[in-house]
C-alpha cells in the first residue's frame, strides 16, 4: 500500500468514516499524562473521517496542518495483519516500527540509510549478540576469563563472527567506515547497565484484603518521628534553664472504613516502646475532650473532635482487624494478649516492607507532615536546602514548645476528621463514625460493661526463692530486683512456680499468685526504689547506666534525674529528663486519659468478671487436643 | 516414596517453630471458639480458612499448625488439625497451581495409617467464601469479649419471636442504643455459633438488614 494516502485508504475502507467502528480504548488505562493528547487525537480523528478540512481542524485543536496529516496517515498505516492501525496510534507515543528495519542491508552499489540496521544485524546474527553479552557479562561481574571490553574490542569480536560466517564485505556493517562503532558502543553501555542491575526478586502475590465498610472493621496503626525539634523550659532552683529537644515519635491510629484518626500518642523517645503502643491503643478508649489551648491564634474549627467524642460508651468499642507493620515494640507479647485476648482483635503484622499495603495510615502521616514542615525542620534533600533550619538558629532551642506542637497537632487532627472528604460522599470521618454507630451494628465488646481495661497489666511466671543462710524473707527476682515483704515468711513456698502480675508503668509493687490465679501476697520492690514512681522503662535505663559504670547513689531514680541534668543541653539527654519526668508522675501532658465519669461505679469492681452460665455452654473444647506448645 | 515420621501427633499448635515467620510472612493472630488460644495464621486464607472451620456446626475443634513431620530430611508443618463428625483432617494451604506433590503424596499415605484424612486446599476456594469467613470473625470476636453476658432469658425470648418468622437485625437490635439490646446480640450470635439459628452471611457482611431465621 505504500504510496497511498490515508484517504484513499479510508475511501477503501468505507466503514471506518465512522469513529465508533473504531476500536476502543479506555483512557483511564493509560497513564494520567497521556489522557488528555490521547483525547484530542481522537477528537481529530473522529472529525478528519468525518470529512472535514483539515486546516480548519488544526485551528480548533491548536495544531499544525501539518499534524494533522501526520496523525492521520499513522492511523491508516496498515499493521501486520494488512488493516489499519487506527485508535492504538492515537496514545501520544505511539512506536509504530518498533524500531524494527524491514528493508534489507544498503550496498556500495544501492546505498541505503542505516537505521535499525544493527538490531537487525544482531537478529539475523545471534551469534554476535551472544558473543557480546558473555564477555559484557564476564566483565562486569570481575570474571577470571573477563577481559576489560571497550567498544573497539567488541567491534574486533563483530568481524572476527561475520567474516567466519562469510558475510559480505559489500553489506553493511564490513562496507561501513566505522563498522557500526556508534551502534555497539551504544549497546556496550546498555548491557553494563543491564548486567549491573540487580535481578528483580520475584513478585509475591498476596490477596488483598477485603476494604473495610463498617467503623473499627480495620485499624491501621504505625509510628513516625516527627521531623521538628520542639523546647522545654526547665526550672532548676529557681533558675530557668531553656532546652533544645530531640524529635519525638508520633503514633497514629487510623480506621480505614472512615478515613478517621481515632486515636494518637507523642512518644517522647526515638524509638517508641510496648508501653507506647498500649497507651496509643488505650488512647482510642478513652473519652477526647478539647485541650486548653495557650498558643496565640490557634484554635479548634468547628465540630472538629476525635471518634470517642462523638461515641456513647467508647471504651466498649470493638476492634477487629488491627494492621501492624513488623517493628520490635509490635512484637511484644504484651501488645499481642491485649489485642487478642483482652479486645478479641485479630492482629495482623503484615508483609516486610511493604508499607503500601497501610497506605491510609501512611497517606495520613503525609497529611500531618505538611503542617509539621511548615517549621524549619530537620529534612532537606541537602544540607544547604531552605527547609532546613539554618545553622545559626539550631544553636539556641527553638521558640516552639513541646506544649505548643502537642496543641498543634491536636488541632490539626481533629481538624483532618472533621474535614469533608470525597471518598466519604462528602461526609467527615467523624460524621461517617457517627452515622455508621447509629445505624448500623458496629461491632462492642460487651464484657466491658462492667470491666476496665488494664492494657499495662502483664504476667510472667517465676519462682519463689528463699536464702536459708542468711534467715532472711522467701522473695521473687523480677527483672534484677529482689521483691519481697516484711510479712511474707512461708519458707514452705520456696521453689514454688507463680504467677507475677504487674503493672508496667510502675513496678514498685507487684502481686504473686498460684498458677491457678489464687493472690498468694504482694511483694515490694527494695526501698532504694519507693521513692518516685518507677516504669519497666526506667529500670532498664537504670540497668544501663549501671553497665557503664555510672554512680546512681542511694536512690537510683533520683540518681539518674541527676545524672540527665548534668547533660541537659544535649536535646536527646533533654527529652530523656522530660520522658522519665512524665513516667515518673504521670503528667501526660495533652494526651486524654480515660474518663471515670463515662464508668458507672459498679464497673470500678476491680473484681474479674466470671464466665456466665450460657457463655459456658459455648466452650465445648475437647480436652484431648492441646494448646499451644508453649504451654 | 520418601520416608515421613513424626515424634507426637497429639495435635499441639507448634509456635516455637514459628517464631522467625511472625516477621516474615503476613501472618494473623486471632483468639477463637473452637480452638480458644490464641492461633497464629501465616496468611489470609489460613485466617478464613479457621473461620469457616468455625462456622460450620460439625467441626468440634480444630488446631493450627497442629504438629511436625519429617518428610524425608525436610521439616514439615501442616496448617490446620480438625475434627468432624468424630474424623480426623489434616489440611494444607497452597495457591492453585502449586507443585506440592512431593510432600503431599507421602504425607497423605502416612496419616491416612494413622486414621487421618489428609488434603490440599486451594487459597482461591477459601477466598471465594470470604464474606462468611469475615463475617464469622465477626461473631468469634463478639463471643470472645462477652463472656460475662447472661443471655438465657434473651436466648428463650428471640427463639419465641423468631417462631413468627424471619426478622433483620434492626429489627431485633436497637441499634441506637446498644447497651439497651447488648444480651439479645449476644444471645443471637451465641445461638447462630450454635447452629439454633440461620443468618443470611453468604452474601453480604453483617448489616442492619441481615436476615435471621429459625433453623
Amino acid at each position: 500500500m505504500l504510496g497511498i494516502s490515508w484517504k484513499e485508504t479510508l475511501q477503501s475502507l468505507p466503514e471506518l468514516s465512522k469513529i465508533d467502528n473504531w476500536p476502543y480504548i479506555d483512557p483511564f488505562d493509560l497513564e494520567t499524562n497521556k489522557r488528555k493528547r490521547f483525547a484530542r487525537n481522537r477528537n481529530i480523528a473522529a472529525e478528519m473521517v468525518k470529512g472535514a478540512i483539515g486546516t480548519q481542524v488544526a485551528e480548533k485543536y491548536g495544531v499544525s496542518p501539518s499534524y494533522i496529516t501526520y496523525l492521520m496517515t499513522r492511523c491508516m498505516s496498515l499493521g501486520d495483519d494488512g488493516y489499519p492501525l487506527l485508535t492504538e496510534v492515537l496514545v501520544p507515543g505511539f512506536n509504530l516500527g518498533k524500531g524494527l528495519r524491514k528493508d534489507n542491508f544498503g550496498s556500495l552499489d544501492e546505498p541505503k540509510g542505516s537505521r535499525g540496521a544493527f538490531k537487525k544485524l544482531l537478529s539475523e546474527v545471534p551469534e554476535i549478540k551472544e558473543s557480546f553479552d558473555k564477555m559484557i557479562y564476564a566483565s562486569v561481574r570481575k570474571k577470571r576469563n573477563a577481559q576489560n571490553v571497550n567498544p573497539t574490542i567488541l567491534r574486533a569480536e563483530m568481524i572476527r563472527i561475520l567474516l567466519s560466517k562469510g558475510w559480505s564485505t559489500n553489506s553493511y556493517p564490513l562496507k561501513d567506515a566505522s563498522v557500526a562503532y556508534e551502534s555497539i558502543r551504544k549497546y556496550l553501555l546498555k548491557a553494563i547497565l543491564k548486567f549491573n542491575t540487580p535481578a528483580k526478586k520475584k513478585k509475591r502475590t498476596v490477596y488483598k484484603k477485603r476494604l473495610s465498610t463498617l467503623p473499627f472493621q480495620e485499624i491501621q496503626i504505625d509510628a513516625q518521628t516527627a521531623d521538628i525539634h520542639t523546647s522545654i523550659t526547665l526550672e532548676i532552683d529557681g533558675k530557668k534553664y531553656p532546652l533544645r529537644l530531640s524529635r519525638v515519635t508520633l503514633f497514629l491510629a487510623i480506621d480505614v472504613a472512615t478515613n478517621c484518626i481515632i486515636a494518637y500518642h507523642i512518644c517522647l523517645t526515638r524509638a517508641p516502646t510496648q508501653l507506647d503502643l498500649l497507651i496509643l491503643i488505650n488512647n482510642i478508649f478513652a473519652r477526647w475532650s478539647p485541650m486548653n489551648l495557650s498558643t496565640p491564634g490557634l484554635e479548634y474549627t468547628r465540630g472538629s473532635a476525635m471518634p470517642s467524642a462523638v461515641i456513647d460508651e467508647p471504651h466498649m468499642i470493638g476492634l477487629n482487624m488491627v494492621s501492624l507493620d513488623n517493628a520490635l515494640c509490635h512484637l511484644a507479647s504484651t501488645v499481642r494478649f491485649y489485642l487478642c485476648s483482652e479486645l478479641g482483635a485479630t492482629l495482623n503484622l503484615g508483609l516486610p516492607k511493604s508499607p503500601k499495603r497501610r497506605n491510609f495510615i501512611e497517606y495520613v502521616f503525609h497529611v500531618l507532615n505538611k503542617t509539621i514542615h511548615r517549621f524549619p525542620s530537620t529534612t532537606g534533600s541537602h544540607s544547604l536546602d531552605p527547609k532546613k533550619e539554618s545553622a545559626s538558629n539550631s544553636k539556641s532551642p527553638p521558640l516552639l514548645t513541646l506544649r505548643a506542637f502537642e496543641e498543634v497537632l491536636d488541632v490539626v487532627i481533629t481538624d483532618y476528621n472533621s474535614k469533608p472528604q470525597k471518598r466519604l460522599a462528602s461526609f467527615s470521618p467523624i460524621e461517617m463514625v457517627k452515622q455508621h454507630f447509629e445505624t448500623q451494628p458496629v461491632r462492642y465488646n460487651f464484657d466491658y460493661e462492667h470491666k476496665r481495661h488494664e492494657p499495662f497489666i502483664a504476667y510472667k511466671q517465676a519462682t519463689i526463692r528463699c536464702i536459708i543462710n542468711e534467715n532472711r524473707n522467701p522473695h521473687v527476682s523480677f527483672k534484677g530486683l529482689r521483691y519481697t515483704n516484711r510479712d511474707f515468711t512461708d519458707k514452705k513456698l520456696r521453689g514454688e512456680r507463680v504467677i507475677i502480675k504487674y503493672d508496667l508503668r510502675d513496678i514498685r509493687e507487684l502481686e504473686i499468685q498460684t498458677l491457678s490465679g489464687k493472690l498468694i501476697a504482694k511483694l515490694q520492690a527494695p526501698r532504694t526504689y519507693q521513692r518516685y514512681k518507677l516504669s519497666i522503662s526506667t529500670l532498664s535505663y537504670i540497668n544501663e547506666l549501671t553497665n557503664e559504670k555510672i554512680k546512681l547513689g542511694k536512690d537510683p531514680v533520683a540518681g539518674v534525674m541527676a545524672h540527665l541534668l548534668r547533660n541537659k543541653n544535649l536535646p536527646q539527654t533533654a527529652l530523656k529528663i522530660v520522658n522519665l519526668h512524665r513516667d515518673m508522675t504521670s503528667n501526660v501532658i495533652g494526651t486524654p486519659t480515660v474518663s471515670k465519669q463515662n464508668i458507672p461505679t459498679r464497673q470500678l469492681a476491680t473484681k474479674q468478671p466470671q464466665k456466665t452460665r450460657s457463655a459456658r455452654k459455648i466452650g465445648n473444647w475437647t480436652n484431648e487436643l492441646g494448646g499451644n506448645d508453649e504451654g | 516414596m520418601t520416608a515421613v515420621k513424626a515424634d507426637n501427633l497429639k495435635p499441639t499448635q507448634q509456635t516455637k517453630s514459628a517464631l522467625k515467620i511472625l516477621r516474615s510472612a503476613d501472618c494473623y493472630q486471632q483468639k477463637f471458639r473452637k480452638f480458644p488460644f490464641t492461633a497464629i495464621a501465616h496468611s489470609l486464607a489460613e485466617l478464613q480458612k479457621m473461620a469457616l472451620l468455625e462456622a460450620d456446626k460439625k467441626v468440634t475443634s480444630f488446631v493450627p499448625q497442629p504438629f511436625m513431620l519429617r518428610v524425608g530430611k525436610r521439616r514439615y508443618v501442616p496448617d490446620c488439625f480438625y475434627e468432624r463428625k468424630g474424623k480426623k483432617y489434616v489440611i494444607e494451604l497452597k495457591p492453585k497451581g502449586t507443585d506440592f506433590d512431593h510432600i503431599a503424596e507421602p504425607v497423605k499415605k502416612f496419616l491416612k495409617s494413622k486414621n487421618i484424612t489428609y488434603s490440599v486446599v486451594s487459597n482461591e476456594s477459601v477466598y471465594e467464601q470470604s464474606i462468611l469467613a469475615e463475617n464469622w470473625l465477626y461473631i468469634v470476636r463478639t463471643l470472645n469479649t462477652s463472656e460475662t453476658v447472661d443471655t438465657d432469658l434473651a436466648e428463650n425470648e428471640l427463639r419465641d419471636e423468631l417462631y413468627d418468622g424471619p426478622l433483620t437485625i434492626e429489627q431485633i437490635l436497637s441499634l441506637g442504643d446498644r447497651l439497651d439490646s447488648s444480651t439479645r446480640e449476644v444471645a443471637m450470635f451465641r445461638m447462630a455459633w450454635r447452629g439454633q439459628i440461620e443468618m443470611d452471611l453468604c452474601e453480604t457482611s453483617i448489616s442492619a438488614d441481615t436476615e435471621v431465621k429459625l433453623c
